[in-house]
């Protein structure tokens, strides 16, 4: 068996020794470089632009700007929509008003980018400078001025999700609490940034664009709809090295639509790779949102009502409403809640737009809920980790409904897992009753430790589909063939394994290719951890008919029913002088004789596809715990000890699987600690580097103890669920929870993630 | 942002405040600064131009002083400006007094509400206090310079020779010192007092 074993990743090898070959790397010839003008200004309307000094400007060989490339400037559509919600056309490269700081007006191509960028500063702009909206606290004020011009409302839309009478509940329950709070902006910050190269093709009418797009299949069809060409005639290609994708690079943007177009305008190759300081001002971030919750609960901690007001920041322009829908389905969590009502206002900003960042909407509920069940066990002086057992769904319950419904609009309902035992088994692990031992102790010599604890679940394997194809290559060997393209979760290995156990064939024949939609005509891209859940079966079923295939045609050719597939051989009862390799096999049935009729029986063309459309998405679950300790003199937090439970259902690898989990803790420990995206009021970002974008290195993110459950899903044939995000979405609501829970002797009250030294500081109430 | 800057000068208050009150003097002293034009009624037409590594930054703009207050020595000038080469813009409010220190000397304090936008923006809130810093630091220097040497004082109310902009290598400098005093403070607020 393959599936299931930790072996290592076949992508490292030329990962390790320097031969990944990222976009840049790419020997794409004769290619000329761009280089894109962006707006300083977070709302401001064009006037007019003089780009003569830039056109002229030595090495330019063009020079555009919006206004200029008018075909091309439909908007760039919304993923996830709502009858109600208020769109404004997010435009490739706005001709007329810009509305966040770092959105592009122009675009210079030039034999290199060092000449590009000087005749970027030729290019005179006329801007009016608007006013600008930079927090949903600024777009919500009464009279504020509009982010878009012309717009009667900065809210996008307002949506409710509702179960039962939360407020009736609400009334009736024998005690409730509120409290507001606040999870601040962060970013993907892939190591490679974003980066689009193209070529046309006169002779066939195709253009080939590389793009490090996690979804080459959505962007061919954004393209194709915008260009007003044929699907066939856009060729995407996903590079199989993408230095990480992270949700930003799941969106589509204005620079995808540009770059291509400009190539076939010209007649040229062009390449841009954006830089890391376009990087921060404009790809896509996520996280800002503020909880107004309030639970309703009996004497012995049991939730009877929940209900929540969240405001998100949507950015500028509304690229889907998919981070704030999971939001609104992720707030009740693990837990079972009689009454809830939990209502959404999404705002428009003068911010570059927000979409998904690893754990997309998530963390944010998680840490409203989570911070709840704290505050309902110190209102009740009861244990945190006993108010949560009380609290949640039992391992019996599935499928379990919840009462709300999921962003495509069915019933919200979790289809398995097992809660208590991950919440039990991290308690076990931090070794809760010593560690609270240890936080008296310590609080007796003046220290101040806590513990944190968050349970969650995630919404992981989303539809509509993913798509498989196996081909007996000519040479004898298996191709897998995946629509989905790969940012290094190490798909040439996990869809390889996957294949072996479907077919039979060893691994060592068996490659796998990704991300390149002259290969497979559908697909959906790599988002929302679904590709395992997804893809995971459609490889599968396609391998096992290609098995069927293999030994279907290799019992014609040796004229026996009784034939055993191992290796890459087919015997007769196991003698290897009765046998035939893959290679005879495709001999016989793909390559044939030119001109002489197959042998009886035989079936030509040796390949299987296969697409799998789950019917919902399935739920995985974890349980963190951490042990902190805080100097209440300077806000620093140091991170004594974590646990992961972790339960995605069956495992393919589980070596992937815990570097899934471990990295995306690297990203949790970022949001509970340290990142923090700030614009001023005037819509200006504020950390648009390094030095003061607090990005967490391997020294930040402390050791982890991680342990996995594994509840097989009931809803593809492999029993998987996604692994990307789990250890990213409880860390913020954990950490604070521990910071609260060491600094309760002084009453402070954490509120806002991340949780850094300057607001732990300000968190501790000062004796005037 | 607000930024608030002060500087010492061997000289009193009302000299000092008398010297600053020139506009032409101000410019010269002011690095990277030149006066192009006196509009009249307490406005000028003038350029800033701010090098930060590769990213140059020359407004080119208006500036005003909005308020003069000779008893108490303050002064407030309005300045608004773009950068001509289209990657932003810049508004400072700056409010500037002179007072006596109490050696016999002036202190003299400037608070500057700026918004800027573009690359140099982006660079973030530390750099531009640090930067600033620096500016002032250099301005003072000016100063003493011109206010104790009567003639060069007097020979710049034509339009002088501007001062040269700030050297990147200068706001390293200044960077690197900001971030050893930010540390000094960090590590002296950290340092253990719970066992004591």
């Amino acid at each position: 068996m393959m599936i299931g074993a930790g072996i290592t990743r076949r992508e490292d090898d030329r990962l390790l020794t320097g031969h990944g070959r990222y976009l840049d790397d790419l020997d794409i010839p004769d290619a000329l470089a761009a280089a894109f003008l962006r707006s300083p200004h977070a709302h401001a309307r064009i006037n007019g632009m003089d780009l003569s000094a830039a056109r002229s400007a030595p090495g330019v060989v063009a020079v555009y700007s919006g206004a200029d490339l008018m075909e091309i400037q439909k908007p760039l559509a919304p993923k996830v929509l709502h009858p109600d919600l208020v769109d404004f056309p997010r435009l490739p490269m706005p001709p007329s008003e810009v509305h966040y700081v770092g959105e592009p007006v122009a675009i210079v191509i030039a034999e290199n980018r060092y000449l590009a960028e000087d005749a970027l500063e030729l290019i005179d702009v006329d801007y009016e400078i608007l006013p600008a909206i930079a927090s949903t606290a600024a777009a919500l004020a009464p009279d504020a001025p509009m982010a878009h011009s012309g717009a009667t409302s900065n809210v996008a839309v307002r949506l409710v999700q509702r179960s039962g009478n939360a407020e009736k509940a609400l009334d009736e329950a024998p005690h409730r609490l509120s409290e507001e709070f606040f999870v601040m902006r962060g970013g993907g910050h892939s190591m490679e940034p974003r980066a689009v190269a193209a070529r046309f093709e006169p002779s066939l009418g195709q253009v080939t664009i590389w793009d490090t797009t996690q979804s080459p299949h959505y962007a061919r069809q954004q393209l194709s709809v915008i260009y007003g060409m044929a699907e066939d005639d856009i060729r995407v290609v996903a590079p199989p090295d993408v230095g990480g994708g992270f949700g930003p690079k799941a969106q589509f943007y204005g620079e995808e639509v540009v770059v291509p177009w400009v190539a076939m305008k010209l007649g040229r190759t062009v390449k841009w790779v954006e830089d890391r300081q376009e990087n921060f001002v404009s790809a896509m971030m996520e996280r800002s949102q503020t909880h107004r919750i309030e639970v309703g609960f009996d004497s012995s901690g049991k939730l009877l009502a929940l209900r929540d007001f969240v405001e998100h920041d949507q950015g500028a322009y509304c690229a889907g409403l998919q981070v704030p829908s999971i939001t609104t389905a992720t707030v009740p969590g693990p837990y079972r809640v009689p009454d809830i009502q939990i209502e959404l206002v999404a705002c428009y900003t003068n911010m570059v737009p927000t979409s998904s960042v690893r754990g997309a909407g998530r963390p944010q509920a998680v840490f409203a809920m989570e911070r709840m069940m704290d505050r309902i066990a110190e209102y009740l002086d009861l244990d945190p980790a006993e108010v949560r057992a009380r609290n949640l769904i039992q391992a019996d319950e599935f499928p379990y409904r919840v009462g709300i419904m999921f962003r495509d609009g069915s019933p919200l309902t979790y289809d398995s897992g097992n809660f208590p035992a991950l919440l039990s088994g991290a308690l076990e692990r931090i070794d809760y009753s010593a560690a609270r031992e240890f936080q008296a102790q310590a609080r007796a010599s003046g220290r101040y430790v806590g513990i944190g604890l968050a349970v969650y679940v995630e919404g992981c394997g989303l539809g509509p589909y993913e798509g498989a194809k196996i081909r007996l290559t000519n040479r004898g060997k298996l191709l897998v063939t995946l629509a989905a393209a790969a940012q290094g979760q190490g798909y040439e290995t996990v869809y390889a394994q996957i294949a072996a156990d479907a077919t039979g064939v060893d691994m060592e024949h068996i490659s796998v290719v990704t991300g390149d939609t002259s290969r497979i005509p559908f697909g959906q891209g790599t988002f929302a951890s679904r590709i395992t859940a997804t893809c995971g079966p459609a490889v599968h079923d396609a391998g096992l008919r290609m098995r069927e295939r293999l030994l279907d045609t290799a019992s014609r050719i040796l004229g026996s029913d009784a034939v055993t597939l191992s290796g890459d051989r087919v015997s007769m009862d196991g003698d290897p002088e009765k046998s035939v390799s893959l290679s005879d096999i495709a001999r016989i049935a793909n390559i044939g004789k030119h001109g002489i009729t197959l042998p009886e029986g035989i079936k030509p063309g040796i390949e299987t596809m296969s697409y799998f459309a789950p019917s919902r998405a399935a739920y995985a679950s974890g349980a963190h715990a951490a042990l902190v300790e805080v100097d209440p003199l300077t806000g620093g937090v140091q991170v004594l000890k974590y646990v992961i439970g972790h339960d995605c259902g069956n495992v393919i690898n589980p070596l992937l699987v815990d570097g899934q989990v471990l990295g995306g803790f690297a990203h949790g420990i970022g949001n509970a600690l340290y990142e923090d995206t700030a614009y001023d009021a005037q819509g200006q970002p504020q950390t648009a580097s390094y030095l003061d974008y607090p990005l967490v290195s391997a020294v930040e993110v402390p050791p982890v103890s991680l342990f996995h459950l594994h509840t097989p899903s009931p809803l593809n044939p492999l029993g998987v669920k996604g692994a990307g995000e789990g250890g990213t979405i409880p860390a913020p609501a954990a950490i604070a929870g521990a910071i609260e829970d060491a600094l309760r002797p002084l009453r402070a009250r954490i509120t806002h993630a991340p949780t850094t030294p300057a607001r732990v500081f300000a968190a501790i109430p000062r004796e005037s | 942002m607000l930024i608030e800057n002060s500087f010492d000068i061997d000289a009193t208050p009302d000299h000092v405040f008398a010297f600053l009150q020139d506009a032409h003097n101000v410019a010269a002293c002011f690095p990277g600064a030149e006066l192009t034009e006196d509009l009249g009624g307490d406005s000028y037409r003038g350029k800033v131009k701010i090098k930060v590594g590769p990213v140059v930054a020359a407004y080119a703009g208006t500036a005003t002083i909005v308020e003069r207050d000779p008893v108490a020595r303050a002064a407030v000038l309005a300045a608004e400006g773009r950068d001509a080469k289209g990657s932003g813009s810049a508004k400072a409010q700056a409010r500037m007094s002179v007072a006596a220190n109490g050696s016999g000397g002036s202190t003299v304090t400037f608070t500057t509400e700026l918004t800027i936008s573009g690359k140099l923006a982006q660079f973030g809130r530390g750099i531009m206090a640090d930067v600033s810093n620096r500016m002032v630091a250099d301005l003072a220097d000016q100063v003493r310079h011109r206010i104790g040497t009567p003639e060069v004082a007097a020979a710049v109310s034509a339009p002088a020779a501007p001062a040269a902009p700030l050297k990147f290598s200068a706001i390293l400098r200044a960077m690197i010192a900001g971030l050893i005093h930010r540390l000094r403070v960090t590590l002296k607020a950290s340092r253990p007092q719970r066992d004591s």
